[in-house]
């Protein structure tokens, strides 16, 4: 009796310690995945540029661009983070030297080696193909094998921007492109977690998973469908209807979605929302600070972007590691900007816009017919009137006024970029006489010195100081006024868990669907 | 007949010639610059110097450097080999990509078609029959407001009832043709956006001819021969009033043609009406100037078969 006894507490023990045992070998193995199989479908607003991931393009395209064929780097939160690139050493002249990650293999069976990565550049830069990334290799003058895992780039010169740029970059493996030709785009082969099954160009992109991905017991489910919804308010319905787990690009649709109890998904706030002077006609620097101070920034935040962004006085987000709350900034104050409007010498005019010397304060302002800038250039145009600026708002075709923005055809404008780096260099932009980018049409060679040293500095207290040095002569004269900075924005089914957002771009190894 | 077709054709040539010049013409005028596009699309702040270089050697590989009239020359040149260019894009043959777009949007304008044609012309008889009643007048109301509705509304709102709602339709995509299984559920929808708005314009013009017709002698004549009533208004009364119901008709395909845009963009349909804003936005000339040919060379089609369809439907009409 007490033997039995004793034999059964033994054998619930045994039990139990093996239960417990296995599921916590099964959570090991699964590194995440709450769940495994099903087939995951998300939806993207905007069709891929090519099937084929080196051709990069919206960022539409490098989600599928990343779910395919694994980057060389990706955005950490303080600058690129490794991926395929294991780690690496960069020197003062220019001379890249890369870790490549080993035991990865193409979908193919081809390992992934330096070799393959050096032919992945060549492509790149072999002007036939007129790969848009080819641009960020022009300074490279050799590509060196130095062994099986180690790859050596020779640039002209170093700086800052190269390794951030290689975010972009998607690994193919060469073996195929060889064999196929021109039909590899027809069935593209990389060392991403899904591998590619078929492509209906305008309507989906259908992927399964990779049984040999690195990252051991990844991805979770058995398949991964792109689906292209190029509306906002229809990808909503798809996922309430549940015929689409995950949607990227909700970020109009926050309270609706969160009301029809989907989750949303955000990257931290460093899509930069802001407002060039065109400084050759805009010349006097009160009257740009008033602009600043007229400008009511949380309103434009809460009702254009449903409070997802945050307020920034200054061209650099809070989250970028270079941020100096110390740097003075010119917030919301109508009396403040009235006033240096009147100092400037521009007197309120009986129809409510200002004038001086006969000429009324009247401004060309362009806008992108994109519903949110609109939106945002609208409200600008009513904040501008309050201290008597007349701004002529001219809702144009996205390109039409990338193209005013970009030539200087404008007095003032509403601008925004997705930042999808973290570094602070890319913050800098639009004021530098060098710069392929520079609408406000402006050039100080003693400030365009800050930047250059920041440039190419490997010293991150030297960089810090000279970005600061930098902004804090940028805002004296109010250059610029920025208004707040954005994330990315997603949305998801309650059941599907594990949808990761780097640097903007969705990933979907870890996701499973509960 | 064999005669006259070829001498439609042969005038097609001009009309479609104007469609080739004027889009290119139209896309060249435009501001904004295919390059733009071409290069990193998402930072503009680029400090590389050699930037600049390389825009201008992909302009040259372009041909975007030559002068508009030898681009314009070169591109017509192709045309008439057949040869439609590749997408600056998708770096793509143009044939592989319009094809099977061109394919979608025939499928959903001939579905769109069929469901105007059943709700223009037998609600706009029924409305002539009854006319002046209660009847007559909601269904101008309705109809009225059928063809102001946007469609793009008219699609959501379709959408959220018989998708989301209901359930009964998938709400978007095109996983295979309409003609197959699984395609003809996901067709409907986009289908009957389309088909309702254009219904509205047949209804009305079916109600104004029929009431024309019914007065006429013959019709007279044949209900004093004790003809049944359905018989009178169907054989007589709506066979006569057919003829520019017809001519109605071939224009509204060009213009279902046309407003298959707006039904793409919102039911995420492959077509070509969404290939070709994309492809304008985008700047991608060739891609949008083969669109634009497309959907020319329909048009100037479906008027032809309307014109032989005369002959068919008025015996008196002869063409020699």
């Amino acid at each position: 009796m007490t033997n039995t006894y004793i034999t059964r507490i033994l054998v619930l023990c045994l039990m139990l310690s093996l239960l417990f045992g296995t599921s916590v070998l099964a959570q090991d193995d699964m590194m995440g995945c709450g769940a495994t199989g099903g087939e995951l479908v998300v939806a993207l607003n905007a069709d891929l540029y090519s099937a084929d991931a080196q051709m990069g393009g919206t960022i539409a395209s490098v989600n599928y661009n990343m779910a395919i064929a694994d980057l060389l780097v990706v955005m950490g939160a303080e600058g690129p983070a490794p991926w395929l690139i294991e780690s690496w050493d960069a020197t003062l002249d220019g001379v890249y030297t890369w870790n490549i990650r080993q035991g990865v293999t193409f979908h193919d069976g081809t390992p992934l080696n330096a070799e393959a990565v050096k032919f992945n550049i060549e492509r790149l830069l072999n002007p036939d193909n007129e790969f848009r990334y080819g641009v960020y290799f022009r300074r490279t003058e050799e590509i060196n094998v130095i062994d099986e895992y180690t790859l050596e780039i020779v640039n002209s010169s170093f700086d800052v921007e190269f390794m951030d740029r290689m975010i972009n970059i998607s690994i193919v493996s060469p073996t195929a492109v060889q064999e196929m030709g021109a039909d590899f785009v027809n069935a593209p082969v990389g060392t991403g977690p899904f591998k590619f099954v078929s492509y209906t160009p305008g309507e989906r992109i259908v992927l399964e998973r990779n049984e040999n991905y690195w990252q051991e017991g990844k991805p979770c489910v058995d398949s991964l469908t792109f689906r292209v919804i190029p509306e906002e308010a229809v990808r909503l319905i798809e996922l309430e209807a549940g015929t689409v787990h995950v949607a990227m690009d909700m970020a109009a649709s926050v309270e609706q979605a969160r009301s029809a109890g989907l989750e949303m998904i955000t990257t931290p706030q460093r899509g930069q929302q802001m407002v060039y002077f065109n400084l050759s006609r805009i010349t006097d620097p009160l009257v740009r600070r008033a602009v600043n101070h007229a400008l009511n920034r949380q309103a434009i935040v809460t009702n254009v972007f449903q409070d997802m962004s945050i307020v920034g006085y200054y061209p650099m987000p809070p989250s970028v590691w270079a941020y100096d709350d110390t740097i003075q900034t010119f917030p919301y104050d109508l009396d403040e900007s009235n006033r240096l409007l009147d100092e400037a010498g521009w007197v309120m005019g009986d129809d409510g816009i200002r004038e001086k010397d006969g000429e009324k304060l009247s401004w060309d302002m362009p806008s992108s017919n994109i519903p949110s800038r609109q939106q945002a250039s609208e409200m600008i145009v009513g904040m501008l009137h309050e201290v008597g600026i007349q701004a002529n708002l001219q809702v144009m075709e996205h390109l039409t006024y990338l193209n005013s923005v970009r030539g200087g055809e404008y007095d003032i404008a509403y601008w925004e970029w997705a930042g999808s780096t973290s570094d602070p260099w890319a913050y800098s932009g639009g004021l530098h006489s060098n710069y392929a980018w520079n609408p406000t049409q402006f050039g100080d060679p003693e400030l365009d010195k800050f930047l250059d040293a920041a440039l190419v500095s490997l010293d991150r207290d030297e960089r810090k100081a000279l970005y600061n040095e930098y902004f804090t002569e940028v805002m004296a004269n109010t250059y610029l006024a920025n208004i707040a900075f954005k994330p990315a924005v997603a949305a998801s089914r309650p059941e599907v868990q594990g949808v990761q957002f780097l640097g903007g771009r969705l990933l979907f190894e870890s996701t499973y669907i509960e | 007949m064999g005669k006259y077709i070829l001498r439609r054709s042969f005038f097609a040539i001009p009309v479609i010639f104007s469609v080739v010049f004027l889009v290119f013409i139209a896309m060249h005028i435009a501001p904004g610059d295919p390059i733009d596009l071409l290069l990193p699309p998402d930072s503009p702040w680029v400090s590389d110097d050699g930037r600049a270089e390389y825009e201008a050697e992909l302009r040259t590989r372009l041909g975007l450097d030559q002068p508009l009239h030898i681009q314009f020359l070169s591109y017509a040149g192709n045309l008439l080999r057949f040869d439609f260019g590749d997408s600056l894009y998708s770096k793509q043959p143009i044939t592989n990509e319009l094809l099977p777009r061109y394919q979608a949007t025939l499928e959903l304008t001939i579905l769109a078609m069929g469901i105007s044609i059943l709700i223009g012309i037998s609600v706009g008889v029924l409305s002539a029959v009854f006319a002046n009643s209660w009847l007559d007048s909601l269904i101008t109301f309705v109809a009225l407001a059928g063809v102001s509705i946007p469609s793009f509304w008219l699609g959501l709102i379709l959408m959220l009832v018989f998708a989301l709602g209901l359930g009964w339709f998938p709400p978007s995509g095109r996983p295979a043709s309409a003609f197959t299984a699984e395609g003809i559920r996901f067709v409907v929808l986009p289908a009957a956006t389309l088909g309702i708005a254009s219904a509205g314009i047949l209804v009305r013009i079916t109600r104004s001819q029929m009431l024309e017709v019914l007065e006429e002698d013959y019709v007279r004549t044949a209900r004093s021969k004790g003809l049944r009533e359905a018989r009178v208004v169907l054989r007589h009364g709506l066979r006569s009033a057919l003829l520019p119901i017809v001519t109605v008709l071939g224009i509204q395909f060009g213009s279902l043609l046309a407003g298959a845009v707006v039904a793409e963009t919102v039911f995420a349909y492959p077509g070509v009406g969404r290939y070709l804003l994309q492809a304008v936005s985008n700047r991608d000339f060739p891609a949008v100037q083969s669109g634009a040919l497309f959907v020319a060379l329909t048009f100037v089609l479906v008027n032809l078969l309307v014109d032989m369809t005369y002959a068919f439907l008025d015996p008196r009409i002869r063409y020699s």
